[in-house]
């Protein structure tokens, strides 16, 4: 029997081997449910995935890295520049289409929605986890609170886009009956009171203090203060609505100011997140509130880290053309907001709109170098001097001469194209003052991303406390910031002047369009609005100046219609749930 | 006693039955065999017809053998009749080939067949022809080789320049090499014995991942062809280009078409030192030492012709019980980039053993190695191709300092030609070395006549190792008008870091596998049976490590780099999957032919409940000119209609869709600058997912008639694509937060047909053979699960309104491929135009509507353009039409072939809009095209002579409304070219003979030697084989090789 044993040797095993293959295989990532809902570490990281998801910076997704090696959507500065504050270098670019789009009833632009509902189901999934799980009471608390403060958080972005939206509080099952699931929206109101609810819980149960990037007491409060003061300006400049769907009734305004006013007041008095100050000169102060991490006015803010690979490229592109690294030079302020920044010597920011008829030769230290502060640290300047350099912007050279320029180097012809060709004005937004951007790598910015800060809390303050007839409180605080950066105080206050100094503080900084909606300004403020840039030229005998206004072609024809005061819900989620109503003009 | 003793006993009692003719006298007889031509044929089997005594011819076609008197003989060779003579002394035989080829051996799923006894659809290619032409990778090669396969290639990079193949327009096919899945990659085209397109349900037998076809390549094994070696070399020299590439149009035109045309700043046009004007134009003129002509900047990235060698020595034969091909090769494909920059290398080895080892018992011992070398400065393909098409001609791509990285005064400047130089971006190095072992032993059941098991194991190792050395470099300006030489050259920005990254992927694969097969025959009745048992278990192990900033280039290793920013990850997976295989083929009087299959298939990547699934299928063949009635027709030599069905799947849908939990994510949060784990709901799942069901149907009818004078293979098919997986759009709204699992819910289908037509003859001294093929093919969704917008319960404008909208886009009964957009009629050419323009086109009054914009023609006349007012524009990149014609002549010594090839049913779709970015484009529309049909403006400001393109009339705008898609844009195309064509020069045997060579052959190859297409203004200038992408890829290339084939 020796060969069929022989045989019988090989194709056994052969046999063996087939039958073996294990066909009950796991995948390597995965952990099963009941772990999770019986060990406080892996609710907090499942707690980490929804602030890693909420999109704190919703529209301003500026090619982000999260330390996964995956870079996020390439949509940077569309709140900015839909909002009218300046515009890009390029039409192409996601913001300048964002801003020229009237959006239809298909949707608005991918850059300007926001759909967060499966972040909302995390949310309400934890609560659920955390109403049911048995360890430390404590951590059970403050994790429910840090749920409810990101839900209102996504429910405000809902709001101030869409309207009323579908309020979800629980994570519903499959087995739900179909009117259970298709969930009708909710009344702006009624949502701006879930977030105002959501918010009052998130406070009473938060911390004063936490990790910096964590929600505490304080964010909850600054998170309550913009919700409410929007939910009143909606009450108060909107006409209503017949389905209260995109309008609060007006006789609710009063009560929404008060609340906001409140909040903001309570983390001005608390103490805990005093305005920042010492940085030496007025600009630089002010430039660090942006750039200078752990800075005592930053309230809630995203964290960035380079050595660990979260970044971020707002750096990147703001770097003007000499210093950047490729791209820079990419975001161009407007002169009519250039013209809201008062001089510093209080005089009107437009005073010498008349000298911009590239004739008259000026001094740029005049006419750039004494206004506001702020606009000098979020804008770059003509010879403005950065790590020993100059940053230039003259289109052209006239005359003779070897004069060097602020930063005491050679001067060239003409400018890099880039800032000649474009603008003549350049943002600077969260680039710090101290040189350090030089060079700055592809996607190598970790600046923090500021959510909430206390300059922010005294004009919501301010506006609140004239909105219900405490104009003296409210000057108080428009002076409280203007001292801050050296500004002369305000004799008189209006609401003219609150909405200026606001937007003057917060350039830049995503609020202005969604300011101006809630006032309901932005058909005044940007419908086909002319949209004026600036040519330099400098005389090289003395490094005068003179200059002409002209036109921003691309960005000429930018409509805003009554209906896009709401972002339409598009029609693929109207039949995705019947039960929902478009907005009106759709 | 033992075993072996007894079979040896009992063996050679049957051979003394079957052999009782033994006993009668015995003549020694002698001969040659040769084909028609008169050259010898090497391995024709003679046997003594009604025993089974017999031998075979040798090389030089000469053969001896004992046989009875009066005997008879039968002359057998695969691929030529039959014949049969009368034995004596001295033979000399002429064999006839056989036009219909019905004894050629065709591979099949688990095994061979004739092609006589063929039920289902099998196109059948050998090495021999695929290798007129030399190509870098096997699936170049087969393009115009059967009819049905669509063969597309999309670039011509080295190492990127895989074909997309479909069998049937359905999605990519399972590939076979020797009996395991793998890529083309893996295989030197050199070493093909053959290649098999399985079509229709004779792919069934590969089962869950046979849905879309299958592809089997036999390499070549051992001959048995007579005794000794052949050796074999083919050595090739190709000389390559690129087919086609867009160019730059001169300076002057340039600054023309920006500066007079488009009202565009000229400070975008021109580098700061240079201004329009003859003053400024002599400094350049100093400079570059030319007129102001301007630089193309692919005259500086490109070279013109470049090369690439291939060599292959292989020897191929039989010792007394071993056969064997052993066989190493060597390619060296070079880019159009230079060749410092950009190498690419593979060096295969294969050895296939056939041993016997004793009476009973075979065995096979496979083994092959490749190893690919990808060597290449460090450059992203997309990233190259946008600065290489916006590069300004008016800007310098070279400095007279070359040492000083240039710029290309567009927005992203990093020079193209600095990007792909290794000393300026670092490099990119890939190794990937595939390792194949197979061993299998057969056992001939003796006392079960006809049975054999086979036992086999496969094991493979496929690494792919990946390091990148990316290096930061600075970019100048370039100003000669400044005085101090330092200042001549300005520091404008860096590109890239200073990065190393290494990664490791690592594939194993073990594959035992079982097979019994059962041959008998009883009379007119044949009978074979095959059951197969195998399994497969793959694990896959995935390695990265990266730093920065490296202490020196000189010593570019993680260990050497900064600490500051380091990364590393580990990735981990496995699969299995276990099938049961069985096929009965049963035939009548070689008439009536009927197969019957069926596969059990279970992967771990489903849940116990759906995770096996079971694929049978059936097929008829009727070979009608073995009738009675039909076999003394002269004009038929064969006629044979076949019909099959059969059930497949797609198996690679789903991974682990049925478990719940939570996923462990890659990255992290930040809170006080740590970083925190993130974990996320894997969301709800669908216990029951499953595979993709595949029924395929297929008819065809096959024919010869006038002795090759018509040949002719047609096939009609339908296939059914079920349980398609798609989250349901039923059930939960958005607001819910989880969408449903994937559900096996939608149904697609395919129909089409394959024709081949072949015609074999002879004017004079030449025979030709012409072979055309036309195959067409497409899909419709049949049953589609989508979001149908409410016709009732809603006002009745909006019931029309959605009624429409349903009729219109849902899919379900449409064809899958069709491409909405806007009719178009010219250009607004004056504002005035777009004031008095009585129709709405952006919905604001056309308020933002430009002069140059598209104008949208206004189907329903309602005074708006909507979604209402689209029509059908295009069809889809996917050519639904593909035809070839082989023709292949040959006389005396010198033979030719050419392969014609094309396709249509297709549209190509040149950008996203009419206009392009300023420019410095890197849009669709090559400045060439965009000066050859430029727009005038007019002295008021209107445009007087419009051609085609409207201005940008503002800085680098993008008309947005243009942006639709419209049939301005999109091409319905078709193309043929002159894919291969080969002349080939036998030197004369009197030669050979004397060098001591068996043949020497000399060819001459061309490879897309000439195109003709319909893609009007873009003719020449973009491929008509790609269909999308053209600006961010790497052109095709044609090439003229030389090459030389000995065989010793």
């Amino acid at each position: 029997m020796n060969t069929i044993n022989k045989l019988l040797y090989f194709f056994l095993p052969m046999m063996l081997l087939v039958g073996c293959a294990d066909l009950d295989l796991q995948p390597t990532n995965m952990i099963g449910e009941d772990a999770v809902k019986n060990d406080p570490k892996l609710v907090e990281a499942f707690l980490t995935k929804i602030y890693h998801n909420t999109g704190w910076e919703t529209n301003d997704q500026a090619g982000k890295r999260d330390g996964a090696g995956t870079n996020n959507t390439h949509w940077r500065f569309v709140d900015w520049v839909v909002g009218g504050e300046g515009t890009l270098m390029a039409p192409w670019q996601e913001a300048v289409k964002a801003s020229t789009a009237i959006p239809t009833n298909g949707g608005a632009r991918t850059s300007l929605n926001y759909w967060p509902y499966a972040n909302i189901r995390s949310a309400n999934e934890i609560l659920q986890i955390l109403s049911e799980a048995t360890f430390d009471p404590e951590t059970i608390k403050v994790q429910s609170a840090e749920a409810k403060f990101m839900r209102a958080f996504m429910y405000l972005e809902l709001a101030k886009r869409y309207g009323g939206v579908p309020i979800e509080l629980v994570p519903k099952q499959l087995d739900a009956s179909y009117d259970e699931l298709m969930t009708p929206r909710s009344t702006l109101q009624a949502t701006y009171d879930q977030i105002l609810a959501d918010c009052d819980a998130a406070i009473a149960d938060l911390p004063g203090t936490a990790m910096s990037g964590k929600a505490t007491k304080w964010a909850a409060h600054a998170l309550k203060s913009r919700a409410a003061l929007y939910a009143a300006r909606i009450a108060k400049y909107h006409p209503q609505s017949s389905d209260g769907l995109t309008s609060i009734p007006a006789s609710m305004a009063n009560g929404y100011y008060t609340m906001s006013h409140a909040s903001a007041s309570a983390i001005i008095d608390s103490g805990k997140h005093p305005l920042h100050t010492g940085g030496g000169t007025y600009q630089k102060t002010y430039s660090e509130v942006l750039t200078k991490k752990g800075n005592s006015e930053s309230i809630f803010v995203v964290e960035y880290d380079l050595g660990l690979g979260k970044t971020h490229m707002h750096g990147y592109f703001l770097m003007p053309d000499g210093f950047k690294s490729g791209w820079g030079s990419n975001a161009h302020i407007y002169e009519h907001s250039v013209e809201r920044f008062d001089y510093k010597d209080g005089t009107p920011g437009n005073k010498n709109r008349g000298l911009f008829n590239n004739k008259a030769w000026f001094d740029i230290e005049e006419v750039v170098y004494k206004r506001d502060p702020r606009y000098l640290a979020k804008a770059w300047t003509p010879e403005e001097v950065y790590a020993g350099r100059s940053v230039w912007y003259h289109d052209r050279s006239a005359g003779a001469g070897t004069l060097k320029g602020r930063g005491g180097d050679v001067v060239p012809n003409r400018a890099p194209s880039r800032n000649r060709n474009r603008g003549g004005r350049l943002a600077q937004n969260r680039v710090p003052l101290d040189g350090s951007y030089e060079f700055i790598p592809y996607d190598g910015d970790d600046s923090d991303f500021v959510v909430f800060r206390t300059g922010e809390m005294y004009l919501n303050a301010a506006e609140a406390a004239f909105e219900i007839g405490k104009p003296v409180r409210a000057k108080q605080l428009v002076n409280a910031i203007r001292n801050r950066v050296g500004m002369p105080a305000k004799q008189v206050i209006d609401l003219a002047k609150i909405k200026n100094e606001r937007f003057c503080e917060l350039f830049g900084e995503n609020h202005h369009l969604w300011d101006l909606k809630t006032w309901r300004d932005a058909e005044a403020e940007l419908h086909m609005r002319t949209k004026w840039g600036v040519k330099w030229t400098r005389r090289k005998s003395d490094g005068m100046y003179k200059a002409r206004r002209w036109k921003w072609n691309f960005s000429q024809n930018t409509a805003f219609l009554p209906k896009m005061y709401w972002l339409p819900i598009g029609t693929a989620k109207l039949a995705d749930n019947p039960n929902l109503v478009e907005n009106p003009g759709y | 006693m033992n075993s072996k003793n007894i079979f040896r006993r009992l063996f050679l009692l049957a051979a003394f039955l079957l052999s009782t003719n033994l006993i009668f006298a015995q003549n020694i007889i002698s001969g040659t065999v040769a084909d028609g031509e008169g050259n010898p044929l090497p391995g024709v089997s003679i046997v003594e017809k009604g025993t089974s005594n017999g031998t075979v011819s040798d090389f030089d076609g000469n053969f001896q053998l004992n046989v009875e008197d009066g005997a008879t003989l039968m002359f057998s060779y695969i691929g030529y009749i039959t014949q049969e003579a009368g034995a004596s002394a001295s033979m000399n035989v002429i064999m006839q080939e056989d036009v219909s080829r019905l004894e050629e051996v065709v591979v099949v799923g688990y095994g061979t067949q004739q092609k006589k006894s063929l039920t289902g659809s099998v196109a059948s290619i050998s090495g021999e022809e695929i290798n007129l032409r030399p190509a870098p990778n096997t699936s170049q090669l087969l393009m115009g080789q059967a009819a049905g396969l669509s063969v597309r290639s999309g670039s011509g990079l080295p190492g990127n320049d895989f074909a997309t193949i479909r069998i049937r327009n359905f999605e990519a096919p399972l590939i076979i090499v020797d009996g395991i899945v793998a890529t083309f990659g893996q295989v030197d085209p050199n070493d093909i014995e053959n290649i098999s397109i399985l079509k229709d349900a004779a792919a069934s037998i590969y089962g869950a991942r046979a849905g879309n076809g299958v592809i089997l390549i036999t390499t070549k094994r051992g001959t048995d062809r007579g005794r000794g070696t052949k050796f074999t070399y083919n050595g090739t020299l190709s000389m390559s280009a690129l087919t086609y590439e867009p160019r730059t149009i001169g300076a002057n035109d340039y600054v023309n078409l920006g500066f007079n045309e488009q009202g565009q700043d000229k400070g975008d046009l021109m580098p700061p030192y240079l201004d329009w004007d003859n003053e400024r134009m002599q400094v350049y003129n100093v400079v570059t030492g030319e007129d102001f002509v301007g630089n193309d900047w692919r005259d500086i990235v490109y070279e013109d012709w470049t090369l690439q060698t291939q060599h292959n020595l292989s020897a191929r034969g039989r010792s007394e019980d071993i056969g064997y091909f052993i066989s190493i090769g060597f390619t060296d494909t070079e880019s159009q980039l230079r060749k410092a920059d950009y190498t690419h290398e593979r060096y295969n080895i294969r050895t296939n053993l056939d041993m016997k080892l004793n009476d009973n018992l075979t065995a096979q011992v496979d083994m092959s190695y490749f190893q690919t070398t990808l060597d290449k400065a460090n450059f992203d393909t997309n990233a190259f191709y946008t600065r290489l098409n916006s590069g300004k001609p008016t800007y310098l791509a070279e400095y007279p300092d070359q040492s000083y990285a240039s710029h290309t005064g567009a927005a992203s400047p990093y020079s193209p030609m600095y990007q792909v130089r290794k000393e300026f971006s670092g490099s990119i190095v890939n190794r990937d070395n595939n390792l194949r072992g197979a061993i299998s032993l057969t056992y001939d059941v003796p006392f079960i006549s006809g049975m054999k098991i086979t036992g086999s194991l496969n094991m493979e190792t496929q690494t792919e190792w990946n390091k990148s050395i990316s290096k930061q470099f600075p970019m100048y300006t370039y100003d000669p008008s400044l005085s101090t030489s330092s200042e001549i050259y300005t520091l404008y920005g860096t590109y890239k870091r200073d990065a190393i990254n290494v990664n490791s992927d690592r594939d194993m694969e073990l594959l035992p596998k079982l097979t019994v097969t059962y041959d008998a025959d009883w009379g007119d009745n044949v009978l074979n049976a095959l059951f197969v048992a195998e399994s497969t278990s793959f694990k896959r192990d995935y390695l990265m490590g990266s730093r920065t900033d490296p202490l020196s280039f000189e010593a570019p290793y993680l260990n050497y780099s900064s600490r500051a920013e380091l990364d590393n990850a580990e990735i981990f997976s496995e699969s299995a999957r276990k099938s049961f295989v069985g096929r009965v083929n049963y035939s009548h009087k070689d008439r009536y032919l009927f197969s019957a299959t069926m596969r059990a298939d279970a992967t771990a990547r489903y849940s116990v409940e759906g995770r096996w699934g079971y694929f049978p299928s059936l097929s008829f063949g009727w070979r009608i000119s073995e009738e009675d009635f039909m076999k003394d027709n002269s004009a038929w030599n064969n006629l044979k209609f076949r019909a099959s069905y059969g059930i497949m799947g797609n198996d690679a849908v789903s991974n682990f869709d049925f478990l719940t939990g939570y996923n462990i994510a890659n990255g992290f949060y930040l809170f006080n600058g740590d970083p925190y784990p993130i974990i996320s709901s894997a969301g709800l799942a669908n216990a029951l997912v499953t595979w993709e069901t595949m029924k395929i149907a297929n008819v065809g009818l096959e024919g010869t008639l006038w002795d090759g004078g018509l040949g002719f293979e047609l096939d009609v098919f339908y296939r059914l694509r079920e349980d398609i997986l798609a989250i349901p759009t039923e059930g939960v709204p958005f607001n819910f937060g989880a969408s449903l699992p994937r559900t096996n819910i939608n149904t697609r289908d395919n129909r089409g047909f394959d024709l081949m037509l072949k015609h074999q003859g002879k004017i004079g001294a030449v025979s030709y053979e012409i072979n055309p093929m036309i195959s067409w093919a497409r899909g419709k969704y049949v049953s589609w699960d989508e979001n149908i917008l409410p016709t009732e319960g809603v006002d009745s404008a909006t019931a029309a309104n959605n009624a429409l909208y349903n009729a219109r886009y849902a899919r379900t009964g449409q064809w899958d491929d069709l491409q909405w957009g806007f009719n178009t009629n010219g250009f607004f050419t004056s504002q005035s135009q777009i004031d008095s323009h009585p129709v709405d086109a952006d919905n604001a009054g056309n308020q933002t509507v430009i002069v140059g914009d598209l104008i949208f023609i206004d189907q329903n006349g309602d005074g708006i353009i909507d979604w209402k007012d689209q029509v059908i524009v295009g069809k889809g990149g996917m050519p639904k039409w593909n035809y070839s014609t082989w023709t292949k002549a040959r006389w005396g010594n010198w033979s030719v072939s050419a392969l014609f090839q094309g396709a249509t049913g297709y549209s190509v779709n040149f950008g996203g809009t009419t206009s392009w970015q300023g420019l410095n484009s890197h849009q669709s529309i090559p400045t060439q095209v965009a000066y050859d049909n430029r727009s005038i403006k007019g002295a008021n400001g209107d445009i007087e002579v419009l051609r085609r393109f409207p201005p940008a009339n503002n800085t680098g705008g993008v008309p947005a409304i243009s942006n639709r898609a419209n049939d301005f844009n999109r091409i319905d195309a078709w193309y043929l070219r002159l894919k291969t064509l080969n002349v080939s020069y036998n030197i004369p045997k009197s030669v050979t003979d004397k060098l001591g060579l068996e043949q020497l052959q000399l060819y001459l190859a061309g490879n897309n030697v000439i195109t003709f297409d319909n893609l009007g203004i873009y003719h020449g200038l973009y491929d008509p084989e790609v269909t999308g992408g053209h600006q961010g890829s790497y052109p095709t290339t044609k090439s003229w090789t030389t090459g030389l084939k000995i065989n010793f």
